[in-house]
């Protein structure tokens, strides 16, 4: 009898302790969230939550923004990792829940219509306070849906070949040299540059990224114009593949696994040209002793119909979201500032490199700094020509999808297996992935 | 009298788990109905509308999805095998009680368990690296002449993801067969000794039948954790090259969140390991059924 008291006492006084542990969280909670209105109310609700990667480049920009705006406005930027931010923007636009919002998100252009497609009705349209005649229009195309356009256009991913101009003198190659080159006058100067005991550039063959530069290039995509996959009957896709069977073969390449590895080839020396979009600089610059032997030239042309020296890759756009909090201060911010100050898109150029698609300001005086890391280069003059040249595609809501499809099939290519029945597979493959 | 007791002492044993009981239901059972429920939906993003089993069609012709069970599986037939039995030798080296030491060698041994799965993925790809150190070391004791891309290569990759989770697994598994010998009676090996047992032969007839129930335990348990291994492959090669290496979590997730998100498709695929995973329990619970 004993034991049983001793057996309920003890009972009793767990429940009582889970749920005074329950009571007390849920008041501490409460208790919290009172303090955060309150201090909400005293800054009379005008801050705005950005949900965005990378602080010294795009957090950098939401500061400087702030200042040309003005008092009125707040900004706490949330950094996340990339792909974080863009799980989590997923996550709490499926779960409908509105409480954390946050007011604007940095979506990359690549994943933008993915998004519009999949919430309708959580992205603020923005035709009313944007004009969008004033945006490149590859941009606008990108962050547009259903005839409507959402997103507040941001960086360019302009593509460029950055290349060490101390290896490719050894060779005996000028600047003059490096401006028109084909794919296959670029793949010769692996060659010669072996022969210096330098590598071309890296190699993934894991990674199939720089095709977007290469398709892009072209005018063409991994899909067509109606989102379906374009492989088997795509040329330039073949020519890509043709280019990466050779940099596989090739023994003129640093073959890495990761971007750690990438990054490390390309600040420790070992490669002489990168292949990039223009937000490569960053990484490249903080070799500081490689001040100087750094240029940035055209990319290669492809041999495909259409082809060009301009290309891009990657790029990103801020999307207001409707039903968080400060909405309507959100969308103001956005169109007095990334939207329509030419001021702005000057100082990010001069501080950071951050080529914008703002048309109005594609005058600015930043435009004609000279980088001394560069050899003296007029780089954003450079880059903002090649960006008015770049072929328009429509990227679609499935690229992911679609090079996932292709790297399935790109080690049985790489092994010599046949080309267009790989691609074939890889389309059915893709047509089934985004049923 | 007795009945009254009996209803006491159940209704102190249900007030007992009634709390953490809510809380289960609550957090696993009910999201588990929802997720059935999501996976006869078809849609992009919130765009669902029900389709019946038309996700469960679509996996039978999903190669992708062929691919990543394949993974998956060839995982556990390869490494499961491989890292029990290495735990059974290890634990049988370790129960000799005239081993000194032997402490530290079961500590050195479970500690790998410990460390975070992210880490240990991270730390095996720099040591697997082209330029990392079993590279080095292999060239310069000339055994190869050329750096092995271990991570960039459909076959090392699988070695390089298998030889990981042996490193980390055994040890977990080691304390379970360690714990299970002490229960057998030394008098046993006494007794086979004295009528000129060898090692082996007392291995192979006395400690392997007496470990027979937690063998097939451990055995069931390695087998549910391989098929939800998702940090390692991730970590390690991100599913590559190609499809490669992806198990059917990794896929699950990019279902998700990498692609336009196809909740119900990935509810659909989820449910299959989860069926798989009840198969298997059901055949634990026969097993462990019989030996009581």
């Amino acid at each position: 009898m004993k034991k049983k008291i001793l057996a309920s006492l003890l009972a009793g006084v767990m429940a009582a302790s889970v749920l005074a542990g329950c009571g007390s969280g849920a008041a501490s909670d409460s208790a919290a969230q009172d303090e955060q209105t309150s201090e909400a109310g005293k800054s009379e609700d005008n801050e705005i939550t950005v949900w965005g990667w990378d602080k010294n480049m795009n957090g950098y920009a939401l500061e400087e923004a702030q200042k040309v705006y003005g008092d009125g406005v707040k900004i706490n930027f949330v950094e996340m990792a990339k792909d974080d931010c863009l799980t989590k923007l997923h996550t709490v636009l499926a779960s409908g829940v509105t409480d954390d919002l946050p007011d604007i998100v940095l979506i990359s252009d690549l994943n933008a219509q993915g998004y519009l497609m999949s919430y309708p009705d959580a992205f603020r349209p923005m035709e009313d306070v944007i004009n969008y005649d004033d945006f490149a229009e590859y941009k606008t195309a990108a962050v547009s849906y259903d005839g409507v356009t959402y997103g507040v256009p941001f960086d360019s991913g302009v593509a460029a070949l950055y290349y060490r101009t101390d290896y490719l003198s050894e060779i005996g190659y000028t600047d003059e040299m490096m401006q028109d080159l084909t794919w296959d006058q670029y793949l010769e100067l692996g060659e010669k540059l072996k022969e210096k005991g330098h590598m071309l550039q890296t190699f993934n063959p894991n990674d199939i990224a720089e095709f977007q530069i290469m398709l892009q290039s072209t005018g063409k995509w991994f899909t067509d114009a109606e989102g379906n996959a374009d492989f088997a009957d795509n040329a330039a896709l073949k020519e890509c593949y043709d280019i990466f069977c050779r940099l596989n073969d090739s023994d003129f390449t640093k073959v890495v696994s990761d971007w750690t590895e990438f990054a490390g080839a390309v600040n420790g020396g070992d490669v002489a040209c990168v292949l990039r979009g223009c937000w490569m600089t960053s990484t490249i610059i903080q070799s500081e002793d490689q001040s100087g032997k750094w240029k940035i030239a055209p990319v290669p042309k492809m041999s495909t119909e259409g082809a060009t020296h301009y290309s891009n890759q990657g790029g990103s756009s801020w999307f207001v979201l409707k039903n968080s909090k400060n909405s309507e201060l959100a969308a103001d911010f956005l169109s007095k500032t990334f939207g329509g100050s030419t001021e702005l898109y000057n100082t990010l150029l001069s501080e950071k490199s951050i080529i914008g698609t703002y048309l109005p300001a594609s005058d600015v005086e930043a435009y004609d700094q000279e980088f001394e890391f560069f050899g003296g280069q007029q780089v954003n003059k450079l880059l903002a020509d090649w960006m008015s040249k770049i072929p328009a595609v429509d990227t679609g809501a499935f690229s992911a999808e679609a090079q996932s499809a292709l790297l399935g099939v790109t080690p049985s290519i790489l092994e010599g297996g046949d080309l267009t029945e790989n691609l074939q597979d890889a389309e059915q493959q893709f047509e089934q992935s985004i049923q | 009298m007795s009945l009254k007791g009996k209803t006491k002492t159940a209704l102190t044993g249900w007030s007992m788990v009634t709390v953490a009981a809510i809380f289960v239901l609550v957090f696993s059972y009910i999201p588990m109905i929802q997720a059935f429920f999501l996976s006869l939906q078809t849609g992009k993003g919130a765009n669902l509308s029900f389709s019946g089993v038309a996700n469960y069609i679509r996996m039978l012709q999903d190669s992708t999805f062929w691919t990543t069970l394949g993974n998956t599986l060839l995982y556990a037939v390869v490494q499961i095998p491989v890292m029990l039995l290495l735990a059974l030798l290890i634990s049988v080296l370790l129960n000799d009680s005239k081993l000194k030491g032997r402490g530290i060698y079961r500590t050195c041994i479970f500690l790998p368990c410990v460390t975070s799965m992210v880490s240990y993925a991270i730390l095996f790809k720099n040591i697997f690296a082209v330029d990392g150190i079993v590279n080095q070391m292999l060239l310069k004791l000339h055994l190869i002449d050329d750096a092995i891309p271990f991570v960039l290569d459909k076959n090392w990759a699988k070695v390089v993801i298998i030889f990981a989770l042996i490193w980390r697994y055994t040890g977990y598994y080691m304390i379970f067969y360690l714990s299970a010998m002490q229960n057998i009676d030394s008098s046993i090996y006494e007794a086979a000794k004295m009528d000129g047992c060898s090692f082996f032969q007392s291995f192979f007839r006395i400690t392997m039948p007496l470990l027979k129930p937690i063998i097939f335990l451990t055995s069931i348990m390695a087998l549910t954790n391989t098929l939800q291994l998702f940090d390692e492959v991730v970590n390690l090669t991100n599913g590559g090259p190609g499809d490669a290496t992806r198990t059917i979590s990794e896929y699950i997730y990019d279902l998700s969140f990498t692609y336009v998100p196809s909740y119900g498709y990935a509810a659909a695929v989820s449910y299959v390991v989860f069926v798989l995973i009840i198969i298997l329990t059901i055949i634990q619970k026969g097993i462990t059924g019989e030996k009581e």
